[in-house]
């Protein structure tokens, strides 16, 4: 097995459970020292990676932990907390929006800030975003869901525009349906039978194979990728 | 030493003696894969344990006859990744010369993938990139004959990977932006390539071995979920125009 990340800290934001937690993983697997986030104490946490308390809807917390990602100088950044919370349009208020767009594009702007300035310095660094295919394809009740994340997709087209002479490449990453409690949450067996039937793979993504895609993008071999928003959804986004 | 995750593995390269898919034949070749390339020529330098075919694609009957020999050899992975770039203004366009650049770009690839996926299917495991380019997605000037070309060729490879996916078959397209290679040499004087490269946010052009990591991780066994997607690797050209 490759210890391709040897020597690079990364941290990995929402790394408890989901993507997020086999992004963290995955990254251990190939080396790297991991910094992971959750809302917890940590118990909840994967092996090998190391706990930092955020909530990412409390300004000073998400302070805080900005204060803490400048501390570390990590040369890898990803992303992934993100809120989802379909809400009928005409349903949506001032907290909902600002809720959302707090945790989903404010949030890790402020990261990105935080950790760019020793990327450049490092003259390496790797930002991975992660989206959803939902920001792409319209749904019912995502407005705010959708507008955030494309948000955050333009932000770190920008910041990779920024950063690119300084070695820095900065992506998002649009996973598909997942099978993540955040899924299984939601939606009853059969429901998530007929919704695997309308990828084209027929079936959903499974949080490690987003994991090896983004480990991908943030190592060594990834030298000439920067500022794309990536699909890793079994090709539903594609069709009609 | 890389990984030979791909030991058993059959793939077929066109275009793999020289630029990008050279570099696409010695990465699958670290990766362990068996490989056929192509080029047009009677006889090709290859790296020690490819086989070389003679392919020309705008040449109906050599296409027949890769087709049958892909049928027969049942490849895992095909790589269409030879082309030609034939730049032109709209006004001075040859329509014979369109009919050629999409018979080498778009057709020829066609077939080849036809000829390929019935193996997959019955591997039930089959991955397919085909290098198309950016200006096939956003144009440029006197691209359009090769950037319609191209897109076709990732409208294509979208429908194949819509069809096949529930047979374990992966489809996707690679689009490099500008890529040092003898192509873009020939196209563009020195001094113009150090122009290009300065409008390039990461202020250089690509390597052809930077576009093969991406075409066989792709390629691969790691990638399980993309598919029907037409990946960009231009350092950011594209999206900070």
């Amino acid at each position: 097995m490759s210890k391709n990340l040897a020597g690079r800290i990364a941290v990995v934001t929402g790394a408890s459970r989901g993507i997020g937690r086999a992004i963290a993983l995955r990254l251990i697997r190939d080396g790297a020292e991991v910094h992971g986030t959750s809302t917890g104490t940590g118990a909840e946490m994967p092996e090998g990676c190391r706990h930092h308390l955020a909530r990412f809807d409390v300004p000073s917390s998400l302070e805080d932990f900005a204060a803490t990602v400048a501390a570390l100088a990590p040369h890898i950044l990803v992303n992934n907390v993100g809120l989802s919370e379909p809400r009928a349009f005409e349903a949506i208020d001032d907290a909902h929006f600002r809720r959302l767009h707090r945790v989903n594009l404010l949030a890790p702007m402020r990261l990105c800030k935080a950790a760019v300035p020793e990327m450049k310095r490092h003259g390496w660094g790797r930002i991975v975003n992660l989206t959803s295919s939902w920001a792409v394809s319209a749904r019912t009740g995502r407005a705010v869901n959708a507008a955030t994340k494309e948000g955050l997709d333009v932000m770190t087209a920008s910041v990779a525009h920024e950063c690119a002479p300084y070695g820095v490449l900065a992506n998002c990453v649009a996973p598909g349906m997942t099978e993540t409690e955040g899924l299984t949450g939601v939606y009853g067996a059969e429901q998530i039978a007929s919704l695997a039937q309308s990828v084209p793979m027929k079936r959903l993504c499974k949080p490690e194979e987003i994991a090896v895609f983004v480990a991908w993008l943030v190592g060594p071999k990834n030298t000439y990728i920067t500022g794309q928003h990536l699909m890793i959804d079994g090709g539903q986004t594609r069709f009609c | 030493m890389a990984e030979k995750t791909l030991a058993e593995k059959l793939a077929v390269v066109t275009g793999g003696t020289r630029g990008i898919g050279r570099a696409v034949v010695e990465e699958l070749r670290a990766r362990g894969a068996d490989v056929i390339a192509t080029g047009t020529k009677a006889a090709g330098d290859l790296p020690a344990g490819c086989r070389y075919v003679r392919l020309v694609l705008e040449d109906a009957r050599s296409v027949e006859t890769m087709c049958a020999l892909i049928a027969r050899e049942a490849p895992h992975i095909l790589i269409n990744n030879a082309g030609v770039s034939a730049p032109g203004a709209i006004d001075d366009l040859d329509m014979d010369e369109v009919a050629r650049v999409h018979d080498i770009n778009l057709v020829a690839p066609l077939h080849l993938c036809r000829a390929a996926l019935k193996g997959m299917t019955g591997h039930g495991w089959g991955r397919i990139v085909n290098l198309t380019a950016v200006s096939g997605i956003w144009g440029r000037k006197g691209r359009a004959n090769y950037g319609s070309s191209k897109a076709g060729l990732d409208g294509m490879t979208a429908s194949i990977a819509a069809e096949y996916g529930p047979h374990g078959v992966l489809a996707n397209c690679v689009a490099p932006g500008f890529i040092e290679t003898d192509v873009l040499r020939a196209l563009y004087s020195a001094e113009q390539l150090k122009a290009l490269a300065d409008t390039v946010p990461v202020r250089r052009l690509g390597t052809a071995q930077a576009v093969a990591a991406l075409v066989v991780w792709l390629a691969g066994t790691e990638n399980t979920y993309v598919t029907a997607q037409n990946i960009v690797i231009d350092g950011g050209f594209g999206r900070a125009r």
